[in-house]
């Protein structure tokens, strides 16, 4: 999982009031190269949540040196561009958990992939 | 003569009534030893709770000999047998019934009830029960503990003498155990090309079939090759006899003689299929006793020894729903016939030979067990099988077993049959705007996944078997269920759900998931939705139209349009669905899964049916469901290789 999919992923736990964003505790993060796209990344700093982009990545240890605030025309600062392009897509955690903030529900992440089931599904 | 009575009056005690209470004092010190859950409490007082210290399983005492000695003073309402244990407890509605039951049968010779069922336990031995009275409230924790036989489990003891035993096993040519070698020389009319199939050696055992071959790879025969060697006729007498004491309703057509060596591996848990042999299946033990396994579906296990010449008869629930098997051990744990009372002792496994006599069944199966029945497995898409749940717990209960487990199944034979992407769908994708973040709800193996590298696209799926396959191909994805997606609102600029809503099985759950899938759309933000259509028959009739359709270009007028994206030729396979909930099935080969590598190589049977549970919706209900949803617009809405399709436009959050 990436910390761009981290940054959209909530947990619906009933009775919690908000469950974003999720705690990421990351036991095992792969490296992985991701040819890089400015335009890409650019379109991407309008979605991101870059608060919780850079709580996340720095509670797992790959800050990247991004900073704490994102600034007014990066855009064309390529520096910059390409260590937000490393943490958004290049950083994976492979084994974690994710934790509903509210519930405090532990979803594993295996693998690379987070199971969201919540237990009254997931009895299969 | 309760043992109050007795300790007050033990002056007046006789003989007999001296020795029945040795054997009373001995039961209940008996009884201690083998105290396995410490509950069994002796009571000097009456109670509906019966302890029968020689009628338990370790002793060959099966639960209908008890109901038929005991039925005949009151109601019973429970009997526990537990697994190699001497001792049985017995439970009457009421103290009166019991009473009744323990002055009638305690230390009373069995001779007097002469009564064919109980005949040969006089054989064998028991010449008379002992009892004791037990304290209530054990007797209702163990109420479920369901640790006795088998329902439709007989076991027969001696059903076949010593000699008999050397007899049929002459019959087929085989030694026997007074090491005379008697060779092939028997009638049993074999040719040649018959011998190998007969006479097979497996790798943990010697086999030879009459009538028909019993292929272990299917636990079936092949009705259609019926083998030139029949039950031989030395063996008929038995099978004879075994209609006669109404074991059996039919002649067995079929035998399988299996020699089990010293050492050897067992035989691993099976349930004879249901579509190939009738209810009664028995089986003679020769020579040895062996501990056969039972085991139900819900995970009960019951073990079970099977003494030298005994016969059982499995039928009913036994033959249908519980599987048998036999666990490789050098040793098993038996009680000792020559003690009735007590001696539970380790025997070590010695060469056993066993008659299985089989009748084939040329009617389907018509059984009470559906689940474990490939007859009725194969007819449920047919049949009114609860595809109508009423409550969402019902709902949820349906799709766990007939979609989600279902894809788990058959995760990698699905996947290798999902290749390319359809052109419809690929053309939604490469169309929308670089850097868009899309979800695909319900991705499968990934095939959209990788459409469109300029997409930041992530997967969902409900199967972890599925999901898998996507994570090792790379592609980013969650295991999730579409009822509650975990991502936040307005997340995606585009999500595509192909095939997955018809999967859920109220009207409600639809239009929820079709709410999520909408849900985690921006405004302005673009589904795609596929299902599967009822009208695929009328489709197929339509040949001028499809033809006339090849365009897979997205029309963006808004005009709702029926077009076919197809080439005109169609690859794709076109379904006729007399209902709009069913059972659609799905053979899966077994080549796909490595479980069954080393199982058979015949083609038959290496497929496996399963069911996928499946709404398929009218001309017109896709388009309804989206119009109960009143943040969207529809922009397109089409039909596209047997599903409907639209295309939707989030208007507001």
């Amino acid at each position: 999982m990436r910390l761009l999919t981290h940054n959209m992923l909530t947990s619906h736990v009933k009775g919690a009031e908000s469950g974003y964003p999720l705690i990421l505790e990351a036991a095992e993060v792969i490296l992985r190269n991701v040819d890089f796209n400015p335009e890409f990344i650019k379109r991407m700093l309008s979605k991101v949540n870059w608060d919780v982009l850079y709580q996340t990545a720095k509670a797992i240890g790959h800050l990247n040196d991004i900073p704490e605030q994102l600034q007014p025309n990066v855009e064309n600062d390529e520096e910059f561009l390409r260590k937000a392009h490393h943490v958004l897509l290049e950083v994976e955690v492979k084994e974690g958990h994710l934790i509903c903030p509210t519930s405090k529900k532990k979803f594993q992440i295996s693998n690379g992939i987070p199971n969201m089931l919540l237990g009254e599904e997931s009895s299969s | 003569m309760d043992c109050n009575v007795q300790n007050n009056e033990r002056i007046k005690l006789n003989k007999a009534q001296k020795k029945a209470l040795r054997k009373q004092q001995r039961a209940k010190r008996i009884l201690d030893r083998h105290n396995v859950l410490n509950e069994f409490k002796v009571s000097d007082q009456p109670s509906r709770h019966l302890l029968i210290s020689n009628g338990g399983l370790g002793c060959g005492i099966t639960r209908t000999i008890l109901t038929s000695v005991f039925g005949r003073y009151g109601q019973i309402t429970n009997i526990i047998m537990l697994p190699d244990k001497p001792f049985s407890v017995l439970s009457y509605q009421t103290v009166t019934d019991a009473k009744q039951a323990y002055d009638n049968i305690h230390a009373i010779e069995l001779i007097a009830f002469c009564d064919t069922d109980v005949k040969y336990l006089v054989k064998s031995g028991i010449k008379a029960f002992i009892l004791n009275y037990l304290e209530d409230y054990f007797c209702e924790t163990n109420k479920d503990s369901n640790l006795g036989y088998p329902e439709g489990l007989l076991l027969i003891q001696n059903y076949v003498s010593e000699q008999e035993e050397d007899e049929l096993l002459q019959s087929i040519g085989w030694y026997t155990n007074h090491g005379q070698a008697s060779h092939d020389t028997h009638p049993c009319q074999t040719v040649q090309s018959d011998r190998e199939s007969m006479q097979r050696r497996l790798k943990h055992r010697h086999v030879k079939h009459y009538g028909y071959e019993f292929r272990y790879d299917t636990n079936t025969v092949d009705k259609d090759k019926p083998l030139h060697a029949t039950i031989p006729s030395k063996c008929r007498y038995i099978c004879q006899r075994m209609t006669d004491d109404g074991y059996i309703q039919h002649q067995p057509d079929q035998l399988t003689v299996n020699e089990y060596m010293p050492g050897q591996a067992g035989i691993p848990p099976h349930i004879d299929t249901h579509s190939a042999f009738q209810d009664q299946i028995v089986s003679l033990s020769l020579l040895s006793q062996i501990v056969m396994d039972f085991r139900h579906p819900d995970g009960t296990r019951i073990s079970i020894n099977l003494p030298r010449r005994s016969l059982l008869v499995m039928s009913g629930e036994c033959r249908y729903l519980w599987s048998h098997g036999i666990t490789p051990r050098k040793y098993d744990v038996v009680c000792d016939d020559n003690d009735n009372n007590s001696n539970i002792t380790l025997l070590e496994r010695s060469r056993r030979v066993s008659f299985t006599f089989r009748k084939i069944r040329h009617s389907p199966c018509n059984c009470k067990y559906p689940n474990s029945c490939d007859t009725q497995l194969n007819l449920l898409s047919k049949a009114e099988v609860n595809c109508n749940p009423c409550t969402d717990k019902e709902a949820a209960s349906l799709e766990r077993e007939y979609v989600y487990n279902i894809y788990d199944n058959i995760a990698d034979h699905f996947s290798g049959t999902r290749h390319s992407p359809w052109p419809v769908i690929a053309n939604f994708l490469t169309s929308l705007p670089e850097g868009s973040m899309v979800l695909d709800i319900g991705c499968g193996n990934g095939k959209y996944m990788n459409v469109n590298k300029s997409l930041y696209m992530v997967g969902c799926d409900r199967s972890s078997g599925l999901v898998s396959i996507c994570g090792e191909r790379g592609f980013e994805v969650i295991l999730c269920d579409i009822l509650n997606l975990p991502f936040q609102s307005q997340a995606f600029d585009a999500c595509i759900c192909i095939a997955v809503i018809h999967h859920l099985s109220t009207t409600k759950r639809r239009i929820e998931a079709l709410k999520e899938c909408i849900r985690i759309l921006r405004r302005d933000g673009v589904a795609l939705v596929y299902v599967w259509a009822l009208e695929q028959d009328q489709r197929n009739i339509d040949k001028e139209k499809m033809k006339h359709n090849t365009s897979a270009n997205l029309s963006t007028d808004g005009v709702l349009t029926n077009r076919e994206a197809d080439t005109g030729v169609r690859k794709f396979k076109l379904r006729h669905f007399e209902k709009q909930d069913l059972l659609v099935p799905w053979h899966y080969n077994n080549r796909h899964n490595k479980k069954f590598e080393n199982v058979a190589n015949n083609s038959a049977s290496n497929q496996t049916l399963y069911h996928r549970y499946y709404h398929v919706f009218m001309e017109s209900e896709l388009i309804s469901m989206c119009k109960a949803i009143n943040n969207v617009t529809i922009r397109e809405s089409f039909y596209d290789r047997g599903n409907w399709c639209v295309i939707l436009n989030k208007i507001s959050d």
